[in-house]
């Protein structure tokens, strides 16, 4: 009888405990949205706090972030430096792989609640993009103090939420844009001219191969960089439009013509044997160095590896000069712009600190530190600090041309952590360009569908 | 007449809890959640039927991944058993050099796999790598292979690599029951006049028939569950050559298709499930026969 009346106790009991922890699992997915209410504009968020008392000892603050292992150098290693001094805040970073690795990580993390105070990451986020709603997750910028120190016109549609219009990211680094990076003495040497067609191009890079060089180096292995050639080519007012009616199911990706261009370039160029021989081994360091000690003519990439090239290779640096990938020719092409990146203040516990680092490191005080010692062109204004190398100046001229163009063209599905494996693919000749293209469709597809978009039904 | 006395099952409770907690109810919970269009927002949740696994089947990329699981499974499973048999009946033998021998094929298990990862992309370079610089050494370059960037054999390098590095287990279980045969057993064959094979045949493989059992079903569940090897030496690339079902799930969670992802790691558990149960009806009637 004793027995019995266990047996249904304990069996109660294990019921109970499991009804606890389903309720408890299901809380956890409120925390977001009730610490929102805490947002950006609270008080203690104003980085003047520490230096209006001086004379108060600074409370040591610990906090977290995250971000790709080559954004932080030796500009953000003072920063920091600085930022413990000045304002109390240690920032621990966690470093993790360059590209889609990387990115795959961060979101895995997201989604599993395992959430940095900082994250490190491409300006423009969006709802739809695997970090929840926006406001829910991060702490809008749009009150902050360093705010009033920013174009705020000029970088909206490109670092600005797709759903709110709001800036949630904070500029990290400068802008930058893709070029092709060529060693001037390795063309000087071979007598070859900057190519201004896509003929020309074909011709110095065979010039090259014959001269005994490696006329454009693809580092495959870190399979973002191959992403640059299609980025450059995409360059052109067709491609917001085209985008603009891929996300609403008026077109497809296979009439997107400007990416197939960069694509087609990607085979053309592997399958004329104008690249290294072993692409899908070298890296992006590999790349670095070959194009910099004249192993190799051409690079296609954007300007912020010169940070790492003239950090690597001081006394080459000015042998690195920038064109315009002529992919239409007639002085038609433009270079692709990048937005800074961005930092984001994660809404948490430590949100306060986190938002008192961001406002630290956008003052002009640690622009300055940093631009004094990284590349890129910077977003706060009033900097007078910068280190730009002869290839990111000659870059920065296309720009100030008006030869550029990008970076608003978001989407509104984020589809592109399986784009560099697509890539690869054409590379080792697994996917013709309108394979991938149809590919991204369905990815695109499927995206839009997974959160009941109506165009796609 | 004596009382029996029991623990109360009370003092089940804060295991059970735990395993409740982290097992039972993720496990429960995926099953549901493989027939939902689940996202990482949480939001747009709803019921799909079989839509996850029918697309799981449908696009190449994925289809690539079940294929690659199975010849993972398969290569390392057949190398670890052979090999760790063989390595263990040499490590079983008398010399002087079996300490030193014992602890030098067990090492690489002890290594992490990432370390491993790093060295052999690195011996498996096409050009500066090892292996192939010393293949054109001795005039093999037609054997020179891209280990890890030819679609074609991709699949198997990575496999090498973790036949490689857990052999070494296998090894030290087949040591553990080679030492369990009696001596005496040994030496009366011998009197009979019985020679080194047939005593292997007979006496040796019989005897150790449920260590081989335990050795296969290890390998075939780590081979079907593989995903750090094959993620940190590859990255299921080039292209998607050397997906595998796990790296499958890390890319389409990262993607935020959630759904997919627990449908594709409910597929991994069925199959586990079914080729283990499979495996292990086979071998015991061995064991039993």
């Amino acid at each position: 009888m004793r027995k019995k009346h266990f047996g249904k106790v304990f069996a109660a009991a294990i019921l109970a405990l499991l009804m606890v922890v389903v309720t408890a699992c299901g809380s956890g997915n409120n925390e977001g949205s009730s610490s929102s209410t805490n947002n950006g504009s609270s008080p203690s968020a104003s980085p003047s706090t520490p230096e209006e008392s001086p004379s108060a000892p600074l409370e040591k603050i610990k906090i977290k972030g995250i971000g790709h292992a080559s954004w932080f150098k030796s500009g953000m290693d003072e920063v920091l430096i600085a930022a413990a001094e000045k304002t109390g805040i240690e920032l621990e970073i966690e470093k993790i792989p360059e590209g889609m690795d990387g990115v795959n990580l961060v979101k895995a993390r997201f989604a599993t609640g395992d959430k940095p105070d900082l994250l490190f990451y491409y300006a423009g986020l969006g709802d739809t993009q695997g970090f929840g709603k926006m406001s829910d997750t991060f702490v809008s910028q749009e009150d902050q103090p360093w705010i009033t120190n920013f174009d705020k016109e000029s970088w909206k549609g490109i670092m600005t939420a797709l759903e709110d219009g709001k800036y949630y990211g904070a500029p990290y680094g400068g802008s930058n844009t893709s070029v092709v990076l060529y060693n001037k003495k390795v063309f000087e040497s071979l007598g070859l001219q900057v190519p201004t067609t896509m003929d020309e191009f074909w011709s110095v890079s065979e010039a090259l191969k014959k001269g005994g060089k490696i006329p454009v180096y693809l580092s495959g292995k870190d399979a973002w960089t191959l992403q640059l050639p299609v980025q450059h080519a995409q360059a052109t007012p067709s491609t917001a439009e085209i985008l603009a009616k891929i996300d609403v199911n008026q077109a497809k990706f296979t009439d997107w013509t400007a990416r197939n261009t960069g694509l087609q370039f990607l085979k053309d160029v592997t399958s004329k044997g104008l690249t290294n021989k072993d692409v899908l081994s070298d890296t992006y360091d590999n790349a670095q160095k070959a194009l910099a000690t004249g192993e190799a003519g051409m690079y296609i990439m954007a300007t912020w590896v010169m940070t790492d090239i003239a950090s690597k290779f001081p006394d080459q640096t000015a042998d690195i000069g920038a064109f315009i990938m002529p992919y239409q020719g007639a002085d038609a092409d433009k270079s692709y712009i990048f937005a800074p990146n961005a930092v984001f203040v994660v809404k948490g516990k430590n949100e306060e600190a986190a938002q008192k680092f961001v406002n630290f490191f956008e003052s002009l005080e640690a622009q300055n530190i940093f631009f004094g010692k990284d590349g890129g062109i910077p977003a706060i204004k009033g900097v007078t600090v910068t280190s730009l190398t002869p290839a990111e100046l000659e870059a920065k001229a296309f720009l100030d041309a008006c030869r550029a163009s990008g970076d608003g063209f978001s989407m509104k599905y984020d589809i592109n952590a399986a784009f560099p494996a697509y890539l690869q693919d054409i590379i080792i000749g697994g996917k013709t360009p309108e394979q991938v293209l149809e590919a991204q469709q369905k990815d695109y597809e499927k995206a839009a569908k997974a959160k009941d978009d109506s165009n796609f039904k | 007449m004596i009382k029996k006395m029991y623990y109360s099952y009370w003092l089940l409770l804060p295991g059970l809890l735990i395993f409740s907690v982290f097992f039972i109810y993720p496990n429960l919970t995926g099953f549901l959640y493989a027939f939902t269009n689940m996202d990482e927002s949480f939001k747009y949740t709803r019921f799909v039927g079989f839509d996850n696994f029918k697309s799981l089947f449908q696009e190449d990329d994925q289809v690539i991944a079940f294929k690659n699981t199975f010849i993972f499974a398969i290569i390392t499973t057949v190398f670890k058993i052979v090999l760790g048999l063989l390595l263990a009946l040499l490590a079983n033998a008398k010399l002087r050099t079996t300490l030193f021998f014992r602890s030098m094929l067990f090492f690489p298990v002890l290594l992490s796999t990432l370390a491993v990862s790093l060295v052999f992309s690195a011996l498996l370079h096409p050009s500066r790598g090892l292996l192939n610089v010393f293949l054109e050494t001795l005039h093999l370059d037609m054997l020179a292979q891209s280990w890890l960037t030819d679609p074609q054999i991709v699949i198997f390098s990575v496999s090498f690599v973790e036949i490689w590095k857990w052999t070494g287990l296998s090894m030290i279980l087949f040591l553990a029951a080679l030492q369990t045969i009696p001596q005496e057993l040994k030496e009366s064959a011998m009197v009979e006049g019985v020679n080194s094979w047939q005593m292997f045949r007979h006496i040796t493989i019989p005897l150790i028939m449920p260590i081989v059992n335990t050795n296969v079903i290890l390998s075939v569940i780590g081979g079907l569950k593989v995903f750090d090897i094959v993620y940190a030496l590859t990255g299921g690339g080039p292209g998607n050559s050397s997906q595998v079902i796990n790296t499958i799930v890390f890319k389409n969670f990262a993607a935020g298709r959630n759904g997919e992802a627990t449908a594709a790691n409910v597929m991994l558990f069925l199959i586990v499930l079914v080729i283990v149960l499979l495996v292990n009806k086979v071998l015991n009637r061995k064991v039993e026969g």
